[in-house]
């Protein structure tokens, strides 16, 4: 299966008079399977939007590869096949949605029926339909979800949403998550830039986290979401023989759970074992338990949410 | 994707005060005229009345007199107005946030530089077509006279449009800021006027690298007194003492558009 997006040690410098480079990106390498929602995460200035950019061909790299479904990104033979809605959109304030769309449709190759039918199409999706106002009295949202639908137009296989539910109300962001997922399934690739970390969570399979041009971490949701190895377990009783069958264990925190029950949060793998090390002394566990017969409610992973993991390999970068 | 471009433009121009200035303005000086005079046939000779006078003048003379003044409104004033009212469309699609749409669409920079230029570049055109076609025609369908000459001097402030043009372009990738292009273009006037004379400068300061400069300096730039002079003597069926002002200033337009070729194509945005 080929890739969508392939860049090997990717870097963008921009030169300032007399003072050092800004270092935008600083040899980034990331590969992007078909198919998949791929979440950027970063802080203002991390380097996304130069990311994205120069796969466009927008921003032109200080040195390495980018290559965009197997051609050299940037070209506009790769561009033919994507779609990009960038972060702080300036739309052309005299036009109106539909003759907006049409002419975006021009530039993207689309002949005039194509065009004006897809408009009309995208239009209804993004819920502007029969919207008759110029762009220039389009509230943010409106702009916002015009932007989506020029993206939209040519139906690219691979999207790059920058900031994508941004001046969306709590209604739109939801619609336009949903949206992604449907064109996920319909096969598309998603790139989508965001500060959102609940909706990245939510709709991402892949995220990946820069901080200074640099990657912090990649990976599945479940890779970042990490297991911390610690396991809450909710016992029916308590008593001094269940106390002892966690006395050997690493760390075990005690709290009231609903119902009268208790519940025990215990690590069980110390941060330098493997997660097998782990669940095999968690079986352990449960087996001592049923040896004195204590009924188990539940057994969960404890995991960082993203956010957690995010804050936490943000503020070491920082230091 | 060349004449998306092209038609975007001109639809904007409609929709831009600027433009429509521009379309209308040129349209409004020969309806003036159109409205304030009359032709009329007197003893076998077709004359002309003019709003205000009585007295009854030559056509065949009126016309060539007004189509010459026409061309020297077109080249003298029309072009600093022009300036005004294009710098917006010029640096419309060179606008943050705007532009990065355009760039991510599958066409090549050069081609949406392309086309957007011929868009300005044929709305230029347009406004001085509306200017002189409609008169010209209605003069000439009352009178003939020889057009040769008028026709040479447009020729030369079609140039000349190009010329401005290519300068603004170039200010416009520099710096996509209208008021920036405005003043920097005016500026380039008042400088080729000033070169102009550089003479008369020359001989304020004495000293021989400052002349030899100046001298550079004018051959590099280009000369717009001096081209409104031909335009005036090729109106006026005049021969023009040299032309060296004409293409010394389209090399300096070539060389804007290279230059803009250049920057447009490198920069990051």
């Amino acid at each position: 299966m080929s890739l969508v997006v392939q860049t090997a040690d990717l870097v963008k410098h921009y030169p300032h008079f007399r003072q050092p480079p800004t270092r935008a990106l600083d040899g980034v390498s990331v590969s992007v399977e078909p198919g998949t929602i791929f979440g950027m995460l970063g802080p203002n200035g991390a380097g996304k939007s130069t990311f994205v950019k120069i796969l466009l061909g927008i921003v032109h790299p200080t040195s390495g590869k980018a290559a965009l479904l197997d051609l050299p990104a940037g070209t506009p033979r790769a561009r033919r096949r994507v779609g990009y809605l960038p972060e702080s959109m300036r739309l052309p304030e005299w036009m109106k949605p539909l003759a907006f769309l049409q002419f975006m449709g021009g530039l993207s190759g689309l002949d005039a029926g194509t065009a004006r039918r897809r408009a009309g199409e995208l239009l209804e999706l993004v819920g502007l339909g029969g919207e008759k106002k110029v762009l220039k009295d389009f509230s943010k949202g409106m702009g916002q979800r015009i932007g989506l639908a020029q993206a939209l137009l040519h139906d690219p296989e691979v999207l790059f949403l920058d900031e994508p539910t941004e001046g969306l109300d709590p209604i739109g962001r939801k619609d336009v998550c949903n949206l992604l997922l449907e064109l996920r399934k319909r096969g598309k690739t998603i790139f989508l830039n965001s500060h959102v970390l609940s909706e990245v969570e939510r709709i991402c399979d892949r995220v990946m986290i820069v901080h200074q041009g640099k990657i912090l971490k990649a990976g599945s949701m479940a890779d970042l979401s990490s297991n911390r190895n610690e396991y809450r377990i909710v016992l029916a009783r308590d008593g001094e023989d269940v106390r002892d069958a966690f006395s050997v264990e690493l760390d075990a925190r005690w709290e009231p759970a609903a119902n009268g029950a208790t519940a025990v949060v215990v690590r069980v793998a110390a941060a330098n074992e493997s997660p097998a090390a782990g669940r095999a002394r968690l079986n352990q566990i449960i087996d001592r338990l049923r040896e004195i017969h204590v009924e188990i409610e539940s057994v969960a992973p404890q995991r960082d949410s993203l956010e957690e993991t995010f804050f936490q390999l943000v503020g070491e970068a920082g230091k | 994707m060349i004449g998306t471009l092209v038609r975007n433009t001109l639809h904007e121009s409609l929709n831009r005060r600027g433009g429509l200035v521009l379309l209308l303005g040129g349209m409004a000086i020969p309806f003036m005229i159109w409205l304030s005079s009359r032709f009329a046939v007197e003893n076998g000779i077709t004359v002309i009345y003019t709003v205000g006078s009585n007295r009854p003048e030559d056509a065949i003379r009126f016309a060539g007199a007004m189509l010459g003044a026409l061309i020297s409104v077109a080249n003298d004033v029309w072009l600093p107005i022009s300036v005004f009212a294009l710098s917006g469309l010029m640096t419309t699609p060179l606008e943050k946030g705007y532009l990065e749409m355009l760039l991510a669409r599958p066409l090549g920079r050069m081609r949406l530089l392309a086309g957007r230029t011929l868009g300005i570049i044929l709305l230029s055109y347009l406004s001085i077509a509306l200017m002189l076609v409609p008169l010209v025609s209605w003069f000439y369908a009352h009178v003939s006279f020889p057009l040769e000459g008028k026709f040479r001097a447009l020729g030369v402030i079609l140039l000349v449009y190009l010329i401005m043009i290519s300068i603004m372009q170039l200010l416009a990738v520099l710096q996509p800021n209208p008021a920036v292009v405005v003043l920097a273009s005016y500026a380039m006037f008042v400088v080729s006027g000033a070169l102009r004379q550089r003479e008369t400068m020359a001989s304020l300061i004495d000293a021989l690298w400052f002349k030899k400069s100046l001298e550079y300096i004018y051959y590099l730039m280009p000369k717009f007194p001096e081209m409104s002079r031909m335009v005036s003597r090729l109106s006026g069926n005049n021969p023009v003492d040299s032309w060296m002002p004409l293409w010394s200033s389209l090399l300096f337009a070539l060389g804007c558009w290279v230059l803009t070729a250049w920057t447009f194509q490198r920069r990051s945005y």
